[in-house]
């Protein structure tokens, strides 16, 4: 685990922090200013991975009232199991597939919020922890502490403004990430995560110093962005840029209204858009056609 | 995603560096005066025939003895405790990072507010010490806020000085000094500026500017300050104009420990373990160093003492150095297994060296035989 926590902090965590003090030194020692352009820079460099995850997970989606079908059609647990990994391989899916992508990510993701926290210095002990992660450059070492002052507020304390942007931010991402779904198990635990998770973060963002609370907003406002890119926003007319079906993605569109709607709007079938949309009809009918020409 | 990001955030909020305090122990009629734990001082009384071991007299916040107190929180205290007498009575003052400060009985280690000399304020987070000057009390905040104030009571302020402070613009972590009814300061803006006592104004024609920031400020002798930065140079600079006097000394680390000063020679050590010693008879030059900055191993954060012809350093991993001052070399050093962080300074108390660590674990060192013990403490039950 030592090893493991050395190269963390060697590869990652350290270049960040010392990343994060010269954006602060460029942005007029704008502490507040260099955690916006951090964020955004880091996710940027993520952003590939971050498409690939949430691509893969649209094109599971996609393919799930085929699954339901599957799961109603078999009832012997294995040989179900066996019909969805088939379903899957015929749509060129790979149901873990999107766990590589996010498990590359969360070192970074972690890295990126340690060192917000690390260069915070709040206390004596922590600026004194810093010492370890600047690297022996004058110019640098020269900056620390950081001035945490940011529109009035003080970053390395709670604010409650910043409590209120995390719910809101945290709320939206939750809307436009959600997807439609059939069944009403899921679909309540949808509607209760969309409320839960608000409610949690904000919870820990009132024990959070705002540096880091505005960190989660800005890495929030960019996933919300990643998931219009991946599913679109149909309120304003937004076409899923990757090719996602309309219909698959959350809409904040029908979902913005009230759970009626939003049932109303899981109801829905899918427009299929995309060439990737369409691979699980396309495997369903090439497996067809394999059949009857078998049978012939 | 979420809920993994939501672990990790909860992890993390528990596990980073929250403040401790380093305050030294301290030594009166007998007695030691230490930060067992975080934010709450204890007053103990060794055993007759053996100083490793003693017993807890009083500690302070109790509530359980004092119910007023449950409202003080100190939180971490890096200063030492000040003793001072007000009309006849003998009072500790104690300034914390938690904005407190606060005045309580010597002898029972109690905060009386109906008593004149006890007395309970709070003006903003403190890190350096507090300091008493005849009648006055001197601190600074991290909001770069400088105050006088009455010792007696610490609400009246003293003339011309506001109520609210002055406002030096930047952080102050330093603890302020006091030189010929001037007062002096450091701001984390690396700003050091001078002001009497009696006016209130600037004494020096422009204040001292460096580009890092001053976590400690020093005087090495009657007339010069040692004024080091988290950059790693050292400026000496004359205490009545704010001029340099010299040269700048580089360090290899920050340096954020007080000096030493014994014999003409100055002893410091900074945060990549080394340390250093000038003999500032000759002028402060770096061709006067007694020998090559000596590396011990961990941070130096305290202030070290001699002993006879040894000084002793602790370091932050917890390992106390007996250092032959004539030779320049380590004579010994022993690695206290199982303690916490060191970073208060450490002590000279009965020809003994005492060193406190994070966690409050007193220690003490003897450089005769190159032995430390922890001392052995009976806690009250309340």
């Amino acid at each position: 685990m030592g090893a493991i926590g050395d190269i963390f902090t060697m590869v990652l965590l350290d270049p960040m922090i010392n990343f994060l003090i010269i954006l602060n030194n460029v942005l007029f020692d704008n502490y507040g200013l260099a955690i916006i352009a951090f964020t955004i820079v880091v996710r940027v460099i993520t952003f590939p991975l971050t498409m690939r995850q949430l691509n893969q997970t649209r094109a599971m989606q996609t393919l799930q009232p085929q699954i339901q079908q599957l799961q109603k059609k078999f009832t012997d647990p294995k040989r179900r199991q066996q019909e969805i990994m088939k379903a899957y391989k015929e749509a060129g899916i790979n149901p873990l597939g999107c766990l590589g992508p996010m498990v590359l990510q969360f070192p970074v993701l972690i890295a990126l919020f340690y060192a917000i926290r690390q260069t915070l210095a709040v206390s004596p002990e922590a600026l004194s922890n810093l010492y370890g992660h600047v690297y022996d450059w004058h110019f640098l070492e020269a900056s620390v502490p950081l001035s945490t002052n940011f529109l009035g507020m003080n970053m390395a304390e709670s604010s409650l403004i910043m409590v209120v942007l995390v719910g809101g931010t945290t709320w939206i991402q939750t809307r436009t990430s959600q997807t439609v779904v059939t069944d009403d198990r899921a679909r309540a635990q949808q509607q209760m995560m969309q409320w839960l998770l608000p409610v949690m973060f904000m919870f820990f963002t009132f024990s959070f110093p705002s540096g880091v609370a505005l960190y989660w907003v800005v890495t929030t406002i960019v996933s919300i962005a990643f998931n219009i890119i991946t599913y679109g926003l149909p309120i304003l007319g937004i076409k899923p840029m990757t090719g996602a079906p309309v219909a698959q993605s959350s809409s904040l569109t029908n979902n913005m209204g009230s759970s009626d709607e939003a049932s109303t709007t899981s109801d829905r079938k899918p427009r299929q858009h995309s060439t990737e949309a369409r691979k699980p009809r396309d495997a369903k009918n090439r497996s067809k056609r394999k059949n009857r020409r078998r049978r012939n | 995603m979420s809920f993994i990001a939501i672990l990790v955030l909860s992890a993390a909020c528990v596990g980073f560096a929250s403040p401790k305090g380093w305050s030294p122990p301290q030594f009166e009629d007998g007695n030691a005066f230490v930060f067992l734990d975080e934010g709450r001082l204890s007053a103990l009384a060794f055993d007759e025939t053996d100083n490793s071991r003693a017993r807890e007299l009083w500690r302070f916040p109790n509530d359980d003895v004092n119910p007023i107190e449950d409202d003080i929180d100190l939180k971490a205290v890096y200063a030492p405790p000040i003793f001072v007498t007000i009309e006849g009575e003998d009072f500790i003052i104690l300034a914390a990072y938690s904005g407190d400060i606060v005045s309580i009985t010597k002898d029972d280690g109690r905060y009386k507010p109906g008593l004149t000399g006890s007395w309970l304020i709070n003006e903003g987070e403190i890190v350096g010490h507090a300091v008493v000057d005849e009648e006055r009390l001197i601190f600074a905040t991290t909001e770069g806020r400088l105050y006088v104030r009455n010792v007696k009571d610490a609400e009246k302020t003293v003339d011309p000085w506001p109520v609210d402070g002055k406002d030096l613009g930047a952080a102050i972590w330093a603890s302020p000094i006091i030189s010929d009814g001037v007062v002096i300061t450091a701001t984390m803006k690396g700003a050091v500026q001078a002001f009497s006592l009696e006016t209130g104004l600037p004494v020096w024609d422009a204040p001292f500017k460096k580009d890092s920031a001053i976590a400690v400020l020093a005087l090495i002798n009657e007339d010069v300050l040692f004024v080091p930065g988290l950059g790693g140079i050292i400026d000496f600079i004359d205490v009545r104009s704010g001029q340099s006097i010299g040269q700048s000394f580089e360090t290899e680390g920050w340096v954020w420990a007080e000096p030493l000063v014994k014999d003409g020679i100055l002893y410091f050590g900074d945060f990549a373990g080394n340390l250093y010693a000038l003999d500032i008879t000759k002028g402060i030059n770096v061709e006067n160093q007694v020998w090559p900055p000596m590396f011990v191993g961990g941070k130096i954060k305290g202030k070290p003492v001699i002993i006879g012809q040894t000084l002793v350093l602790a370091d932050e991993d917890a390992t106390v150095h007996f250092i032959d001052i004539e030779k320049g070399i380590i004579n010994y050093s022993f690695s206290l297994n199982d303690t916490s962080d060191i970073f208060a300074s450490v002590v000279e108390y009965q020809g003994f060296a005492w060193i406190v660590s994070e966690n409050g674990e007193l220690f003490r060192a003897d450089p005769e035989v190159n032995d430390v013990k922890e001392v052995s403490i009976l806690k009250r039950s309340d």
